[in-house]
């Protein structure tokens, strides 16, 4: 039982919804967000920067919970990313 | 059995989805991608603050190489809680006590465009929680399945 005003399964859908459009749309975001980090709600870019504390505040200037978006680097054309643990 | 779907569109990359982290102090959304190579689970410093956890609270771990650069990995005393969709539209939970990771630079500048913004599951996550991996690249089908009870914890 989750507490009164927690509701995982409507974040979690939500979530992976803003997921599936990042993925889906990934190239035409690469157009317009290369290098940058971007958050989405809704299937929707609610804010970006290139600095990921400074995208942190601009969200908290718009009055958006950083805890409900999704927050995603978007790759360069020719970029690769390897964790390499 | 519940299965948590890791490829999501026509052209995979990666092994990946979307997990929910909560805390006593608050909850993020976080991308993860499952990485057999990597024997620890990771979760990255910022989404351990923006969960509003106390740093005090960490305890110093081994350094870790990752995306290129030394990271100072953190072990968190209390076990933090996963939450992941699965294919039936259910959720699955899962406590856990991940490895978080924080970059060694100090400097916001060299930082700021190099912050790991995915949480890496590791083989310990799929061997604590009893996970079994399946995957079919040819086929576009990826998934986690495990035998804890739905909408419960392990």
């Amino acid at each position: 039982m989750e507490e009164v005003g927690f509701n995982p399964e409507e974040l979690l859908k939500e979530g992976v919804a803003d997921f599936v459009w990042l993925k889906e749309n990934y190239k035409e975001l690469q157009n317009k967000f290369a290098g940058k980090y971007v958050a989405i709600l809704n299937e929707e870019v609610v804010g970006c920067d290139g600095d990921y504390y400074g995208l942190l505040e601009l969200l908290g200037s718009r009055g958006i919970d950083s805890g409900r978006v999704l927050i995603k680097r978007i790759l360069r054309p020719n970029e690769i990313l390897v964790y390499n643990v | 059995m519940s299965r948590i779907n890791l490829i999501v569109c026509d052209d995979p990359k990666d092994l990946s989805n979307v997990a929910l982290l909560r805390s006593i102090r608050g909850s993020v959304k976080i991308p993860f991608i499952v990485d057999t190579g990597s024997p620890s689970t990771l979760i990255p410093y910022q989404k351990v603050l923006e969960l509003n956890l106390l740093i005090k609270d960490f305890v110093a771990d081994e350094d870790i190489s990752l995306i290129g650069s030394r990271h100072k990995a953190y072990r968190f005393p209390k076990k933090i809680l996963f939450y992941f969709l699965c294919s039936d539209g259910k959720y699955i939970r899962k406590e856990f006590d991940p490895i978080v990771v924080k970059p060694v630079v100090s400097n916001r500048d060299v930082l700021a465009g190099n912050v790991l913004t995915d949480m890496i599951i590791g083989l310990d996550f799929l061997l604590d929680g009893n996970f079994v991996l399946f995957c079919d690249m040819k086929s576009n089908i990826a998934y986690l399945e495990n035998r804890i009870p739905e909408n419960g914890e392990d």
